[in-house]
């Protein structure tokens, strides 16, 4: 079967692009996970820990039966009830009580944390707990270019731009601090110390479970990665630091123009969005280096173009063999071509470093641009 | 839409490819013409599933030489007389994320229970389950009592008596469920419980929770909540949640203590999944511009399928269809059907949660070569990155046919599907179409179903199973033709016993008589994979005699005499016992998994 099959007047397969930029302008949506208030205006110049919206409810809801540990009927809980639906809380703040023994005795419920009474109904309590995820930050440094009323805002900005395969841990802003020398260097604990604290580090071909531990402890704002140890994608999770992986799972180097990338950004600030769906999602993990420039200058800046499959179109190789490597395409052969696994497919011939000359799948091929 | 069309595109919008195909009239028969593929986009840039769909259509202009598309990319429809476009379009897709379910109810093993069976019919996924029954029941326990403002220390004494056990209402068991629940932020909430006629003041407790995590939440990222409960509690749980939450009542999901009634539960969270994620899918509006037909959930699409070549066939039919999100097993005979999705289940983005699933031990043991662990988690998850990509590689390919393997196998044991009766298997999916060899698929399908007896297996070839279900949408015949001559690539037929000989005893005596050449007979021995070639079309009688303790279900005991048509491997002798044991010492394994796939031509 001719998949992703071609005859010689079919249109090329239009193939997944990865991002890697040294200067282009970006337009990122920042929406809110639930309604609520958007704080910036079309207009406005953001710096990335700015806030720009603000969500109505608490993401973190905690529903307590305040009526049994009072002892009261359900009916009877509302009488009971120092705080009202809305009304802010702190922390350890006692918010239902009845008297016990004459009114000797007091049986109360106090708020485990800071956060507002979000609904009462029969026995039940909701308390919105207080957490960051309220709001929202700007993360990229730029203007404000368009609102969604309720939800967020468009932000556009002039910088340097690396989209990754895999992120986890969230956001980061940080100033990109060099760990390795070389794209294909694994970080050991030996190399991390005291000054990560607060950096997004640039690493190569990932690194050791306990330079991680060493990492969390020391509170590195983030991480940027070519390849991580299968073995450590749950203790990125854990740890919560927010991580963009660039090449994929295993001993893997970064991919040398993005490690040359990154790495002539070093000492300068960098927003981290690792934040990836259940899939693939709309946006791809990404790193971001804004552009210290004036405005005049950046007003030549363009968005760059999405890149085309054609003959010279610089692409990425997805798997094995040679997984990661980049070239560029050299030929198209009008047939199909077996495998080494047996399966037919339709591809392009791929020049790689040193002038080597394979053949790939368009399945499991990428455009780098 | 003319009355009668006679042409058709059809599509399948999946989690990671879109397929589209193109069905006509030839010499008065429906018979499939093309088909192309290219990743579905649902992502940035191009986040409309038309798009993909129009590349595919555009693939096919050239490769069939007939237009499809206007200029602007509308579809030419209904067929011009100079043969350009097509009469009708029909699609299916699953393509949306699962949705998000959460189940509360009173009983873990009894309304819980009864409530996942039915979830697990469609899209969704459970992120969360409260059961009262594993709460402490009453939602008592915690107290905490204060004199003058002053927390009291164990001992000091409170207002019921010293001898009261304290407790810290986060450690409450009840506090904790309610906690995880409202934490899940499901997109649906099911509420569950009671026999019909039964107590209610649990499950109005139950309601009350649902409806202040659901107020709690703005309005309009509240949950649907979907009470399949004690058909008494209607007006009192429409009371409590239905002015906080978006309310759908159907009928009791165990009305009765010896009665299951999931067929309800599972429409309404099927009309919710094509309501909320078909409905959102960034470009199916455009899609359904295109079609009169509703665009099917490929899970509903499928089981079209299966259905219609039960019947039409009389046999008991077994489908597997395993997608880069999810896995779909549907079981029909006659008019009785079950269909089982794994939303969590697949060789693409289901990959993570498969492996956790299975475990990675388990997968390496269906491997031949080699490997750690660490190396073969290492390429399941840089898959689940690249969904899209394909096996390059054998070893890679030997990776996924492993995956595929637990795929169906955990999907097939949570189902409760009988698979040992079925008379016909058919597998469908692009990891099982687009493979090393047919050799191998057979194998996969042998090693995850495990069927006992003799049936045949065939495969959907085209990969297009979804989407001829969802032509019987709109035309019956053409789906039913397209079926019968091009649907599904007949393997070989498989003859399973079942046996408690001692491996190297033998099992079976098989004489197999093709049509016009000279008979083949062989012993086959327990534990052994034999296979008889026999050419697709061509037809043999075929003589199977049970030895010892090995029997065939379904068959009567002594000498088993039969007609059966070959297929793409032949006739596929099964005798390694059920279940197969694979050997715990890693490097016999590894030989045995090689042995089986050197058998059956893999």
């Amino acid at each position: 079967m001719g998949y992703w099959g071609l005859m010689s007047d079919s249109p090329l397969p239009v193939l997944p692009v990865t991002c890697v930029q040294s200067l282009t302008r970006i337009r990122r949506k920042r929406t809110l996970a639930s309604p609520g208030q958007v704080t910036a205006s079309v207009g406005s110049y953001v710096d990335p820990l700015n806030v720009v919206a603000r969500a109505n409810s608490s993401t973190h809801l905690m529903a307590v039966p305040v009526a049994r540990y009072l002892h009261v009927p359900e009916s009877k809980l509302s009488d009971h009830l120092l705080k009202k639906p809305g009304e802010a809380v702190y922390s350890r703040e006692i918010i239902a009580s009845k008297p016990e023994l004459f009114g000797t005795l007091q049986r109360i419920y106090r708020a485990p944390s800071a956060g507002y009474i979000a609904a009462v109904q029969g026995s039940w309590v909701a308390i919105g707990l207080a957490d960051s995820a309220r709001e929202l930050k700007a993360l990229y440094r730029g203007s404000v270019v368009d609102v969604t009323p309720g939800l967020g805002v468009t932000i556009e900005s002039v910088g340097s731009l690396a989209q990754g395969v895999w992120g986890a841990g969230g956001e980061a802003f940080g100033v990109l601090k060099k760990m390795v020398d070389a794209p294909d260097v694994v970080l050991t604990e030996d190399k991390v110390d005291v000054s990560v604290h607060g950096s997004v580090l640039l690493l190569g071909a990932g690194l050791t479970e306990q330079a991680l531990e060493r990492i969390a402890k020391d509170q590195a704002a983030g991480l940027v990665a070519g390849s991580l140890s299968a073995h450590l994608q749950a203790r990125i999770a854990e740890f919560r630091i927010p991580t963009v992986i660039t090449d994929g799972f295993g001993e893997l180097p970064m991919a040398a123009p993005v490690f040359e990338l990154l790495a002539s950004h070093v000492g300068e600030e960098i927003s981290v969005n690792a934040t990836m769906g259940t899939r693939r999602g709309t946006d791809r993990p990404e790193v971001f280096i804004p552009a210290v420039t004036s405005s005049a200058s950046a007003a030549g800046i363009v968005a760059a173009p999405v890149p085309e499959t054609c003959v010279g179109a610089t692409v990425r190789i997805l798997c094995a063999p040679h997984a990661n490597e980049i070239g560029k395409i050299e030929a198209l052969p009008n047939l199909p071509q077996n495998l080494e696994s047996g399966i037919s497919a339709w591809g392009a011939e791929i020049e790689l470093a040193g002038g080597r000359r394979r053949f790939r799948s368009w399945e499991n091929l990428e455009l780098v641009g | 839409m003319p009355d009668k069309p006679e042409s058709f595109l059809i599509a399948d919008c999946g989690s990671v490819n879109t397929k589209v195909g193109l069905v006509d009239l030839v010499g008065g028969e429906y018979r499939f013409v093309g088909v192309g593929v290219t990743p579905t986009t649902t992502e940035s840039p191009n986040a409309d599933v038309l798009v993909g769909v129009r590349r595919v259509a555009e693939q096919l202009q050239a490769r069939v030489n007939r237009r499809l598309l206007t200029e602007d990319g509308r579809l030419i429809t209904p067929e011009l007389p100079t043969g350009q476009g097509v009469d009708a379009f029909a699609a299916a897709t699953s393509a949306p994320l699962p949705i998000r379910v959460a189940i509360v109810g009173l009983s873990r093993a009894v309304s819980l229970a009864s409530a996942t069976r039915a979830i697990n019919s469609t899209y969704a996924t459970v992120e969360a389950t409260l059961a009262l029954d594993e709460t402490g029941s009453r939602w008592l326990g915690a107290t905490v009592v204060t004199r003058d403002g002053e927390d009291l220390r164990p001992g000091d004494g409170d207002a019921e008596g010293s001898d009261q056990k304290r407790t810290e209402p986060l450690a409450d068991p009840a506090a904790l469920a309610a906690e995880k629940l409202a934490q899940a932020n499901p997109e649906v909430i099911v509420l569950v419980g009671g026999i019909d006629g039964g107590a209610t003041t649990a499950l109005y407790e139950l309601a009350n929770l649902v409806a202040v995590i659901s107020a709690g939440r703005d309005t309009s990222a509240r949950p649907v909540v979907v009470f399949a409960g004690n058909r008494q509690a209607r007006p009192e749980i429409a009371a409590r949640v239905g002015q906080v939450a978006p309310l759908r009542v159907v009928d009791n999901v165990h009305p009765a203590l010896d009665r299951e009634n999931p067929r309800p539960l599972q429409h309404e969270l099927e009309a919710l999944y094509e309501e909320r994620k078909i409905g959102n899918l960034p470009g199916v509006k455009g899609l359904a511009e295109w079609t009169q037909a509703p665009v099917l959930p490929a899970a509903r699409a499928f089981e079209n399928v299966v259905r219609f070549l039960s019947r039409r066939h009389n046999l008991n039919v077994v489908g597997v269809d395993i997608g880069g999100s999810a896995t779909t097993l549907v079981n029909a005979q006659g008019e009785a059907f079950r269909r089982v999705v794994r939303a969590d289940l697949g060789t693409g983005f289901g990959l993570e949660s498969l492996v956790a699933q299975a475990g990675v031990d388990r997968l390496v043991s269906w491997l031949p070569f080699e490997t750690s662990p660490e190396e073969a988690l290492a390429y399941y998850l840089n898959h689940a990155v690249h969904p899209a990509s394909i096996p390059a590689t054998r070893e890679e390919a030997r990776l996924m046919q492993a995956a595929v393997r637990e795929a169906i196998a955990l999907t097939a044991r949570s189902s409760g599907i009988e698979v040992k009766g079925a008379e016909l298997i058919l597998l469908s999916g692009a990891a099982l179409s687009r493979n090393t060899s047919w050799g191998s698929v057979a194998l996969m399908a042998l090693d995850a179903l495990q069927p006992q007896g003799i049936l045949t297996l065939a495969v959907d070839a085209l990969n297009l199973a979804p989407s001829f279900g969802a032509l019987a949408s709109i035309s019956a015949a053409a789906a039913a033709g397209v079926l019968e001559r091009d649907g599904f690539t007949t393997l070989g037929t498989v003859i399973a016993p079942i046996s408690n000989n001692r491996e190297g005893q033998i099992d079976l005596r098989v004489q197999v008589q093709p049509t016009g050449s000279g008979a083949m007979s062989l012993e086959v021995e327990h534990g052994s994979l034999e296979v008889i070639p026999l050419a697709p079309g061509q037809r043999a009688s075929l003589e199977v005699e049970t030895v010892g303790s090995a029997l065939l279900p379904s068959a009567p005991k002594g000498v088993y005499k039969a007609e059966v048509e070959g297929g793409t491997i032949g006739v596929i002798i099964d005798a390694r016992g059920r279940p197969i044991a694979l050997p715990s010492d890693a490097d016999k394994c590894r030989t045995k998994v090689q042995e089986w796939l050197w058998d059956i031509g893999g």
